[in-house]
């Protein structure tokens, strides 16, 4: 129930980093320059497309005999996906010779955030079989997750209301 | 044997992992523009960011590189290169002084 729950949030998470992705794409298309939103919204939409297949994948084997292998692919999987995704991140500023704005650097402390949840969480029930990480990891994800959602919803408010306003702002103040 | 050789496994994959994610972490957020900056072509093809260093045009920043007032920031910092940068400090010393000199004597022809 719960992990159906958590599936169904991922989902809801997924097309609202998909919309924010449009918008980001709109406006580099209107404004003709490529930003650092565009770029790290670009990768979360991949990133969290390719989990949104591997979770289900991974939960509908239930063959006790794979448990450990199932674990280790979870979690570690997991870890290695958040470091790609933040080497991803790093490569494409790089190559399109852009700083990194706010949303960016949120999202690399996000990831290396979840990816040490996951590394602790394995560690915890692997080696000492125990369960005392299972809130922090449960809610930690969650809340991650979903505070990353609601400051991409609020920068992308912000952008679109820039675009439009007519009043001088400063944008390097702005980080969008 | 199985028993023993498998955490091992577990532990050096997760090291691995975890160097790993931290790796990648701190090489993503020490990332800065301004280390690439000599290779930033600024014919109005790369100028994708409001940064005022891509608005700069291609000879001044030509200039600034070749009197290394900007340079890469791992060569400034390393210690390897040591001579080099006390060659680059030599040069940047001498430059100032002929700048010094020259800017002086437009002074006194002025007078």
């Amino acid at each position: 129930m719960f992990n159906e729950t958590l599936y169904l949030l991922d989902a809801y998470a997924w097309a609202s980093d998909f919309s924010v992705l449009c918008i980001f794409f709109a406006l580099a298309v209107k404004n003709q320059k490529v930003s650092s939103s565009l770029i790290t919204m670009s990768i979360i939409a991949i990133i969290g497309g390719i989990m949104l297949q591997y979770a289900p994948l991974l939960l509908a084997n239930t063959n006790p005999d794979y448990t450990t292998i199932i674990r280790i692919a979870w979690y570690i999987g997991f870890a290695l996906m958040y470091t790609i995704a933040t080497a991803a991140l790093f490569y494409a500023h790089k190559a399109c010779r852009v700083e990194y704005r706010f949303l960016a650097k949120l999202t690399i402390i996000a990831f290396f955030m979840l990816a040490m949840l996951q590394l602790s969480r394995f560690t915890e029930r692997y080696f000492w079989g125990s369960d005392y990480l299972q809130p922090i990891y449960k809610y930690g994800v969650i809340g991650i997750n979903t505070g990353v959602t609601t400051m991409e919803l609020i920068i992308a408010v912000m952008a679109v209301y820039l675009h439009f306003s007519k009043k001088e702002v400063n944008r390097e103040i702005w980080q969008i | 044997m199985a028993n023993i050789i498998e955490p091992v496994l577990v532990i050096i994959l997760e090291i691995s992992v975890f160097y790993l994610v931290t790796k990648v972490f701190i090489k993503a957020m020490t990332f800065k523009l301004l280390q690439h900056l000599p290779a930033i072509s600024t014919d109005g093809q790369f100028s994708f960011e409001r940064s005022h260093y891509l608005v700069m045009d291609r000879e001044k920043i030509d200039d600034m590189t070749e009197h290394s007032y900007i340079r890469p920031i791992d060569q400034y910092y390393s210690l390897e290169n040591w001579k080099n940068r006390v060659s680059l400090y030599i040069n940047d010393y001498r430059h100032y002084l002929k700048e010094k000199t020259r800017h002086s004597s437009n002074i006194r022809s002025l007078h």
